[in-house]
């Protein structure tokens, strides 16, 4: 018998009882990451068997948690209570079904929310600050900050992974004209869920700065 | 540190909370069970981001077979060491230290020359740790030597933190985790009274042992059979015990994520909270320190990998207030729950 089973859905995510759904959906990337078959960081404590069980829990907490009425209904049911809907017909609570343990691919996460991994909440906090000047690094750091990889905001923005990284790397030669680069790092600034003005204004000042620097020094150089 | 102008005020602002061992220096201890992901870099860097945001701080290289915190912080060959105390020639632990060029920051070497220094006996090792909490600093941090004996595990045990280092790699991960099962069994085997309890405990660190006790939820019930209160300790050793990650030459997202899957399997695997207090980016800038004989957040304050240090010693000196990471402290059920595991 799986003690996993015995375990609470929110125990099995590693939220608190009170997690709102951004938590949820978090946390549940992060386990599906980490209880994948050839995860470096289970392979060595858990068996195959194991690992496919609590994958199969994990999947199980978050389609019941993930779901508005399902949670309200679970919450209930763990309060000792029953659920209001309950009690106007005589519907059992459906728990949602089990995968058929025969390596079923986890749900996909339902929706793109960029997680901000609270663990490093302080520095999200920094990030907000009005006055912060965004380069290439900075932009990069606020990336890995999310666990996002630049094929993720390729696939989301439609920006070629090469153009961002050249805007990570603060390789300004190999960017296209300003008015690009301005739509670019907003987009960018947007998808990780960054005050998308701010950090467009900052980052092209000194794109801008570099650009017209550039021709004015050759000038300066021919006198 | 300093420069990012979040600097914690310079007053010993952590004794606002009582901690269990009085009011001594905080005791960090820097492990991480296998040799090379970076335990002396995590060390040194910690000590110079907390000595530069204020603290008294003093740094303490335990690795006595491969002593080399003192290169790393731009200190000479020094002329005494640890070394001299386990073997009794210097009694007095304060007379070891030697100042650093980072105001702030001094630092009690491994060892100066001697081949074949040993492991200080276990009855040396309890006098030393107790020397260790009278230093006259407000961070003690502890540079462990790798592997898992004994000495390096209650180095790890009796910090007021333990923070394990591993990088992106399977050897590493895997000698991480062997690291955290001989700390965490010797641990619980610590604080059973009972002759008996602690051979059931002893056993279990055996995975294949007779009694079938595969996970921390066997021995619990097997603890608990024989000695209610055995288990009640047993189940207070295992909330206590809170690593505290850092994953080192993080080079993608992925490698970011890999702090928080380890995270999940020590509260599936072993039932106990630990927090994921950052990670460090491979960088040049680290190299080319090294090189400089300097810690990185000193002589490369801006690059990355200095950004990612100076953020793990500022988040070690908010956890010991009203730290929002201190998670555990709201889930005293915790262990009991997450060590529900099958059995095998």
């Amino acid at each position: 018998m799986s003690g996993f089973e015995e375990l609470d859905h929110y125990d099995v995510l590693e939220v608190e009882p009170d997690a709102a759904p951004d938590e949820i959906e978090r946390s549940y990337r992060v386990l599906f990451a980490a209880y994948e078959s050839d995860s470096l960081a289970t392979y060595s404590m858990f068996g195959a068997d194991e690992a496919e069980q609590l994958r199969d829990r994990i999947d199980q907490a978050y389609r019941v948690l993930s779901d508005p009425a399902l949670r309200r209904s679970y919450d209930a049911e763990r309060a000792g209570e029953r659920p209001e809907e309950e009690a106007y017909g005589n519907e059992p609570v459906v728990l949602a079904p089990l995968s058929d343990g025969l390596g079923q691919p986890l749900a996909e996460p339902r929706s793109r929310v960029v997680p901000t991994f609270d663990q490093m909440d302080d520095v999200a906090e920094a990030e907000s600050d009005e006055e912060t000047v965004w380069d290439g690094p900075r932009l990069r750091r606020a990336r890995l900050l999310r666990g996002v990889e630049v094929e993720d905001v390729a696939a989301a923005t439609k920006i070629g992974p090469a153009y961002l990284r050249s805007l990570e790397e603060d390789r300004f030669d190999d960017l296209p004209a300003v008015v690009y680069v301005r739509g670019f790092v907003a987009a960018y600034a947007r998808f990780l869920g960054l005050d998308a003005n701010a950090v467009a204004r900052s980052y092209s000042q000194r794109f801008e700065e570099h650009r017209f620097a550039k021709p004015r020094g050759r000038l300066l150089g021919r006198h | 540190m300093s420069q990012t102008g979040d600097a914690t005020p310079q007053t010993g602002a952590h004794r606002a909370q009582p901690r269990p061992y009085g009011t001594g220096p905080r005791l960090v201890a820097v492990g991480g069970g296998k040799g090379g992901v970076g335990k002396t870099l995590v060390a040194a860097n910690l000590a110079a981001a907390l000595a530069q945001a204020g603290r008294r701080v003093v740094v303490v290289d335990t690795d006595l077979e491969g002593a080399n915190l003192h290169t790393v912080l731009g200190v000479g060959a020094p002329r005494a060491s640890l070394a001299d105390y386990v073997a009794k020639r210097e009694t007095d632990l304060r007379k070891l230290l030697v100042d650093t060029p980072i105001p702030g920051l001094r630092l009690i070497a491994g060892t100066h020359g001697h081949l074949g220094v040993p492991q200080p006996r276990s009855f040396r090792r309890v006098a030393l740790l107790g020397e260790l909490r009278k230093l006259p600093a407000d961070f003690v941090l502890v540079d462990l030597g790798a592997g898992t004996h004994p000495s390096v595990m209650d180095y790890f045990l009796v910090g007021d933190d333990g923070i394990l280092v591993l990088t992106p790699e399977p050897t590493s991960v895997e000698n991480a985790y062997s690291f955290l099962r001989a700390a965490f069994y010797r641990r619980l085997r610590l604080a059973m009274t009972s002759e008996s309890a602690r051979a059931l405990v002893h056993q279990a660190m055996d995975q294949g042992n007779e009694r079938g006790i595969r996970t921390p939820l066997d021995l619990l019930r097997e603890v608990r059979a024989i000695a209610p209160e055995e288990g009640l300790r047993l189940t207070a050793a295992i909330q206590g015990f809170r690593p505290r990650i850092v994953v080192n030459s993080v080079r993608s997202a992925e490698d970011v994520r890999l702090g928080f899957a380890v995270r999940s399997v020590c509260r599936k695997y072993f039932g106990i909270a630990a927090d994921y207090v950052g990670y460090v980016n491979y960088d040049d800038a680290v190299t080319q320190a090294i090189r400089q004989r300097r810690p990185v957040v000193v002589s490369h304050p801006h690059s990355d990998a200095a950004v990612y240090l100076a953020r793990i010693a500022r988040k070690l000196v908010g956890s010991n207030g009203r730290g929002r990471n201190l998670r555990a402290e709201r889930e005293p059920a915790l262990a009991d729950s997450a060590a529900r595991r099958p059995l095998a």
